[in-house]
């Protein structure tokens, strides 16, 4: 039985490790690809109605019967680089605000690999097709590390002293592996009815490790056994299952519409909590470890696309999406988001395609905090931060044989928000470890200029990140 | 018999004929009915739908599918029908394509402007029966150019077509070519039918320079007294969470059956404004522009008369905009000739204009010799008010009183205000329960807020701040005291034109408008006193007794010492005439103060009068205005330098106003600054190798400070072969104020060279280099160490050097797709540059780079899409000119306030579809 301080204090860590996944703060959903279909990942996600892709049959049961081919086989590859740079703009100083210089700047890149396949029949006026996929749907690799200075041989123009390192580092990946079914039913030469229906199993293991420690240069500085290291870990799996229902339909030879709806899965998150913080002068060491179990929601989805093939020099294809995620289901703070996707494709020069697109997704991510109300009652404040990420994208395909097909997708999203600071910085006040005075910090070199005090929201980080993809597939389809 | 034969052979070779199948009309189950496969069958057909027409059999060639063999197996079994586009809206819309993809681009500098003249080349008017004013609306046409073309008519000639057009005696070869695409000749070409259009634009921005740091200037305590904390939820930025993406989302839709029925409707929601999806559908209406219309141009009665009615959303324009143009925009030097014309008389307005849009009803009545025009709006403005300390408007009695007039300096409520009620007893502001006898809202000015916030928000970041300023030292206003709220003054307008055209080419206008304010009185105080309610510390009111700040005191009220109303008249005549190949315009206009309102002279004014002279290659524009200190009409949009409010206290000092926010009367002012001055402009095309580009010479003087400016810039274009020109411009600008202890003297050159080349294919790749160089007095600021005490000049003529380097090229794949990309690096050293984006001005300051690409993608013939992405990383101000010379600043002594050197990136993109017709 955990203490009511334990679950205090794991409440709280649970909160703050709410801002260490992938891209780091948003540890719910981590990073979410886009469509696994090069060719719709080129053209904004954009892909509800799609006949070509193999890929096209997770973004839709009910393009198996729609695609021109009736078997097909595709290896995907999704890399990832992401770009974070955090600054800490002060406020209110008139003119020492740093502004927007980075404190903080973190490169990495991560991957993932996807496979599918379909097979597609049609008989007479009706069509039957049956496809496999296997396709990340959240990743949660990070690697985060972040520099503790104080400002010691600041006026000699060199590096000042390093005091604590502070690190986060996640992986894991969430994959879905899904059978999907379609029929369909032929009206006219251009004209059909589809209608598909989405089984997944997803599975996938997330660990996830948060750790300050002091360097030998602060250790040295104050008495033997004085700062305290700590680490936090978190390993867990996420399993359960997830339904899609899809139509699609061809109006005519220039359009088609197209529908998805993702019902809500609730599955299972289910793992270990650790949580160490050295002992230090007369305080004995702090640790927990323990089991948890507890729901993680998908909410539930609904996409609609359409697809509009004009009469145009250049063969062009347009495709737009309007999807509705009912994110409220999640937690009740959270608004319902709408996200937007297009895209095109114009066949330039001799049938190579030149495709472009655009998309706008939102995410949310809540932060809770503890506080007193004027009872002085312990409450939970809730703070929910809405992001937009705009994404452009671009791409094109090479035709390695007759059957077979490269295709390259390439994104670039930004987005920019504010974030609590993760490592509060009342944690490197080293007067709290050595009970020393006011004035007399050891490893500050001028403490009176120094506040440690852990921020919050009053003064939180501006965060601007970035991410340059890459989705490249090979397809076989005949 | 040989009859017979003929007609037997006509008859096989018609037989065969209807044999072969045809490739332009042939359905799917036809062409699988030749010897090909199915899936060959279906490439064709494919090719057909998704690529082009056939206009040839060999073309088969281009599908991948069909080799030389299958194509000699199929040609004796195929025939190629011609095919002709047979819809006259289709035909007409690739006669004009370029025209239209040339507005679209301009739509930026134009808001609104584009979608009529848009309407105008779809559907043309004729030009036997067009009046002198829809000549004169028509981008790029001149007075001459009209009276060319009405003389033809009135003489009883008819102009039967484009080339008759361009033979009018006295019409110049450019109001040719800009009317010929505008106008049709016996027949519309196109019927009346149903049209629509719809746009989608999404766009991710920053704010400019001075909105940015007036939105994070924050309601600090005084720092003499207090520790000065380090929170960033004391500034609007911060309270309202502004350091994340949010974009400007714009949906507009038009209808319109032929010329006579329009309907349309337009949503704009800006960056941090409260979006569709969190709205109800009462606020999404009243947010949006819509209107509703009916136009004829051949009423019956009188010969050749007009009639426009509308309701919903509509822009009047008359004379030179001295009266009446509505709209939010300012744009400098607008003299209404070439490029910076106005649409005159009623117009459907789907424009991002929110503040000073017209809603009601407006009718226009015109015929070649006289017109009528009367319309009314009734629509809720934001406003600059006063407020109390909790947040709510002061309330003012009907004669002018605040109600609450009294402060308590010994209560415990410190400086809590209060009334006297007629018992006797205090009421004091926080009292709301208490009853008010007074309904007027105490109100500063209108203004175009950079974000519009709910108010209830915007009282509670104001009563947050508020509790910050509260808490500590004696500041002169100790509270937020002027704040903006949206739809807080309620307009009723009502206003006429009449207008007499008793010759060709001359007309004589009387213009006028009334707006009442049902539920405000508008109050500006005297200088010292305006001092006093806009600055926060008395410190900074020495410091800021400007003479520029007169532009403020001098704003218009509707409640003075002198006098007492509730509403706001502007009187105006205006005149064009046309004398050989010059016209001359202008227009006089006063708005009603003291004097009598239809007495000439007795009351604020302005004026301008301008003459264009134009031959075939070379034309004159003079131009002189006048506009006096308190001439304020906000519905004014003339010629002017600068806009209003340029170089005051809400240029330069934003953190000295109780609140910053009122520094969005500059940021977004759409009215001119009143000044005096004489402008000249001139463009002579040598031959086909010299022209001398858009020239002009301004010299005028401000009239708020009486600081006289000379604005002299030439360009130079040589063009030795077609495929390259060369561009050399020169700037000079020269400003004197006239309080040489001020800062005396500034002289501005700049020297720009660009070469470009044009390509094959409409493609041009450019490279221009511009040198700055600016002269002035020392801002002591820069000059100095600003530090407390030290604000002695030791420079006599400071020389700041900056340049610019860029590199544009353009790229068609096709007619279908175009790509357009830029890559510029800049050094400023304080001096700003400029960039003439794909349809959008960037203003960069100190140093950086800036890459941007733009795509154009017409998809079909009707829509078209645009991406267009942009990275401008640069480093920011050293140095924040802030109050470097404050002597109780102890906090800041002896150290310098030196920014570090700080790096922005900033990545923006926009993406818009558009459907037409």
């Amino acid at each position: 039985m955990l203490s009511n301080k334990s679950i205090l204090v794991l409440t709280l860590l649970i909160v703050a490790s709410a801002l260490s996944a992938w891209s780091i703060t948003d540890s719910y959903f981590g990073n979410r690809p886009g469509s696994m279909d090069a060719r719709i990942y080129a053209m904004g996600s954009a892909g509800t109605f799609n006949k070509v892709g193999v890929f096209g049959i997770a973004d839709n049961p009910a393009n198996l019967t729609l695609m021109e081919k009736q078997y097909g086989l595709s290896v995907n590859s999704f890399i990832n680089r992401n770009e974070d740079n955090r600054a800490r703009p002060f406020w209110s100083q008139f003119d020492y605000y740093i502004d927007d210089a980075v404190y903080s700047s973190n490169i990495n890149a991560y991957n993932n690999f996807a496979g599918s396949g379909f097979v597609a029949h049609r008989f007479g006026a009706f069509g039957l097709g049956v496809g496999l996929y296997h396709k990340p749907i959240m990743n949660f690799d990070a690697d985060y590390a972040e520099d503790v200075r104080n400002n010691y041989n600041t006026n000699d123009d060199i590096y000042a002293r390093q005091i604590a390192l502070n690190s986060i580092v996640g992986e894991g990946s969430v994959y879905k592996s899904g059978l999907s079914a379609s029929m369909a039913y032929k009206i006219g030469d251009y004209t059909d009815l589809n209608l598909g229906v989405d089984y997944g199993m997803v599975d996938g293991d997330v660990s996830n490790e948060k750790s300050i420690r002091w360097t030998d240069f602060a250790r040295n500085a104050v008495s033997p056994h004085h700062l305290p290291d700590m680490t936090q870990k978190y390993d867990y799996s996420i399993s359960g299952n997830q339904m899609k229902l899809g139509a699609a339909m061809q109006l005519n030879s220039r359009l088609g519409v197209a529908a998805t709806y993702s019902m809500k899965s609730t599955l299972d998150k289910e793992g270990n909590y650790y949580y160490k913080r050295d002992a230090y002068r007369n305080t004995l060491v702090d640790s927990t470890n323990v089991n948890f179990k507890e729901d993680y929601i998908l909410p539930s989805e609904i996409r609609f696309g359409i697809s509009y093939t004009p009469r145009n020099v250049m063969r062009t294809v347009f495709n737009m999406d309007i999807e509705y995620v009912k994110q409220s289901e999640i937690h009740e703070r959270y608004d319902d988001v709408v996200n937007f996707y297009a895209g095109v494709e114009h066949h330039v020069v001799n049938r190579i395609p030149f495709r472009l697109g655009f998309q706008a997704v939102n995410n949310q991510f809540i932060i809770e905090e503890q506080a007193y109300d004027l009872n002085n009652n312990l409450i939970t404040v809730y703070h929910v931060n809405k992001v937009l990420n705009p994404m452009i994208t671009a791409g094109s395909s090479i035709q390695l044989a007759k059957k077979v097909v490269l295709d390259l997708g390439f994104g670039y999203t930004w987005r920019e928000y504010d974030a609590v600071d993760m490592f509060g910085d009342a944690y490197y006040n080293d007067k709290v470890y050595t009970g020393a005075s006011n004035n007399s910090a050891n490893i500050w070199t001028n403490p009176q200029y120094v506040n440690l005090v852990t921020r919050g929201w009053d003064n939180p980080d501006k965060v601007r990140e970035n991410n340059i993809s890459i989705n490249a597939g090979i397809s076989f389809t005949w | 018999m040989k009859k017979f034969l003929l007609m037997l052979l006509a008859l096989i070779i018609v037989g065969l004929l209807a044999a072969k199948v045809d490739l332009n009309t042939a359905t799917l189950a036809e062409l699988k009915q030749l010897p090909i496969t199915a899936e060959q069958a279906k490439d064709i057909y494919e090719y057909r739908e998704f690529i082009k027409m056939f206009s040839n059999i060999f073309e088969l060639r281009e599908i991948p599918s069909i080799d030389q063999k299958t194509l000699l197996a199929l040609r004796p079994l195929v025939v190629v029908s011609l095919f002709q586009e047979t819809d006259d809206v289709a035909i007409r819309r690739e006669e004009i394509r370029d025209l239209l993809e040339r507005l679209d681009s301009n739509e930026g500098a134009s808001e609104g402007m584009a979608d009529v003249w848009e309407d105008y080349l779809m559907t043309p008017q004729n030009v036997n029966r067009m009046h002198f004013d829809d000549l004169m609306s028509l981008p790029n046409v001149s007075g001459v150019d009209a009276v060319a073309v009405l003389r033809r008519v009135a003489q009883g000639d008819t102009i039967a077509d484009m080339r008759d057009l361009r033979n009018s005696p006295g019409l110049s070869h450019y109001g040719y070519t800009n009317l010929r695409s505008y106008v049709y000749y016996r027949e519309p070409p196109v019927k009346n039918r149903l049209m629509w259009d719809a746009q989608l634009e999404y766009k991710t921005r920053y704010f400019e320079e001075g909105q940015y740091d007036m939105l994070r200037e924050d309601f600090t305590r005084d720092y003499q007294t207090g520790t000065v904390p380090q929170r960033q939820d004391l500034s609007y930025w911060g309270y309202f969470g502004l350091d994340k993406i949010d974009p400007d989302i714009m949906m507009k839709l038009r209808a319109r059956y032929g010329t006579n029925f329009k309907l349309g409707i337009m949503n704009n929601t800006g960056k941090g404004e409260a979006g569709l999806m969190s709205q109800n559908a009462s606020e999404i209406i009243n947010d949006s522009k819509w209107f509703a219309g009916y136009e004829n141009t051949d009423m019956p009665g009188l010969d050749n008369s007009r009639l426009k009615v509308y309701l919903g959303n509509y822009r009047a324009t008359y004379g030179e905009g001295l009266v009446m143009e509505n709209t939010d925009y300012y744009s400098a030097r607008k003299t209404g000739f070439g490029f910076s014309k106005r649409i005159l008389g009623i117009t459907p307005d789907l424009s991002r204009t929110q503040e000073f849009a017209l809603k009601g009803g407006a009718l226009e009545y015109t015929h070649p010799l006289f017109g009528f025009s009367a319309f009314v709006s009734q629509d809720d403005k934001d406003a600059i008010v006063y407020i109390n300390k909790d947040g709510s408007p002061v309330k003012r009695d009907e004669y002018g009183n605040d109600v609450f007039t009294d402060t308590d300096p010994t209560s415990n409520n410190y400086n809590q205000q209060y009334y006297v009620a007629g018992d006797g007893s205090r009421v004091y502001n926080y009292d709301n329960g208490t009853a008010v006898s007074a309904d007027k809202n105490k109100v500063f000015s209108y203004v175009i807020p950079t974000i519009r916030w709910d108010n209830d928000e915007l009282m509670e970041a104001e009563d947050w701040f508020n509790k910050e300023l509260l808490s500590a030292g004696p500041y002169y206003n100790p509270y937020i005291n002027l704040a903006t709220r949206t739809d807080v003054l309620r307009e009723k307008l009502w206003g006429t034109h009449l207008q007499i055209n008793p010759i060709i080419g001359t007309k004589l206008g009387f213009t006028t408008y009334t707006a009442l304010y049902d539920n405000a009185h508008i109050v500006v105080p005297e200088y010292d006193e305006m001092l006093k309610t806009l600055l926060r510390t008395s410190g900074d009111i020495d410091k800021l007794r400007k003479a520029m700040n007169s532009e403020i005191s001098s704003m218009y009220s509707t409640q003075t010492d002198a006098y007492s109303r509730d509403y706001r008249r502007v009187i105006g005549f205006d005149g064009q005439t046309v004398i050989g190949n010059t016209s001359i315009q202008g227009e006089y206009a006063e708005l009603s103060v003291t004097g009598d309102d239809m007495k000439l002279g007795d009351d604020p004014k302005a004026y301008l009068v301008s003459a264009n002279t134009q031959y075939d290659n070379l034309y004159f524009i003079t131009l002189f205005r006048h506009m006096d200190l308190d001439f304020d009409n906000p519905y004014s949009n003339s010629f002017g330098e600068h806009e209003r409010f340029d170089g005051t206290m809400f240029d330069g000092n934003v953190y000295s106003l109780t609140n910053s926010s009122i520094a969005d009367l500059y940021f977004n002012g759409n009215q001119a600054q009143p000044e005096r001055g004489v402008y000249f402009e001139t463009r002579y095309k040598f031959n086909n190798y010299f022209t001398v580009g858009r020239s002009y010479i301004d010299l005028f003087e401000r009239m708020a400070d009486h600081r006289r400016t000379v604005r002299f810039q030439s360009e130079l274009e040589f063009r030795p072969l077609y495929q390259v020109s060369l561009r050399l411009r020169y700037k000079n600008q020269i400003n004197r104020f006239e309080d040489m202890a001020d800062r005396g003297t500034s002289k501005t050159n700049e020297y720009t060279m660009a070469v470009r080349t044009f390509l094959s294919n409409r493609d041009f790749l450019e490279l221009e280099y511009r040198y700055n160089t600016v002269y002035a007095p020392p801002y002591l600021s820069i000059t100095n160490t600003a530090s407390t005490g030290n604000n002695n000049g030791t420079a006599a003529q400071t020389l700041m050097i900056g340049d610019y380097i860029a590199a544009n090229y353009t790229h068609n794949f096709s007619k279908s797709l175009k790509l357009q990309g830029s890559f510029l690096y800049w050094f400023g050293h304080g001096i700003s540059h400029w960039d003439w984006e794909d349809m959008e001005i960037d203003f960069m300051g100190e140093k950086g780079s800036k890459a941007w690409i733009a795509i154009t993608s017409r998809i079909s013939q009707n829509l078209y899409m645009n991406i267009k992405f942009k990275n401008k990383t640069y480093q920011d101000k050293e140095i924040r000119i802030r109050r470097y010379n404050d002597p109780y600043d102890s906090s800041l002594a002896g150290r310098p306030i030196y920014l570090d050197r700080v790096e922005r990136s900033e990545n923006t993109i926009r993406f818009s579809l558009d459907y037409r017709f």
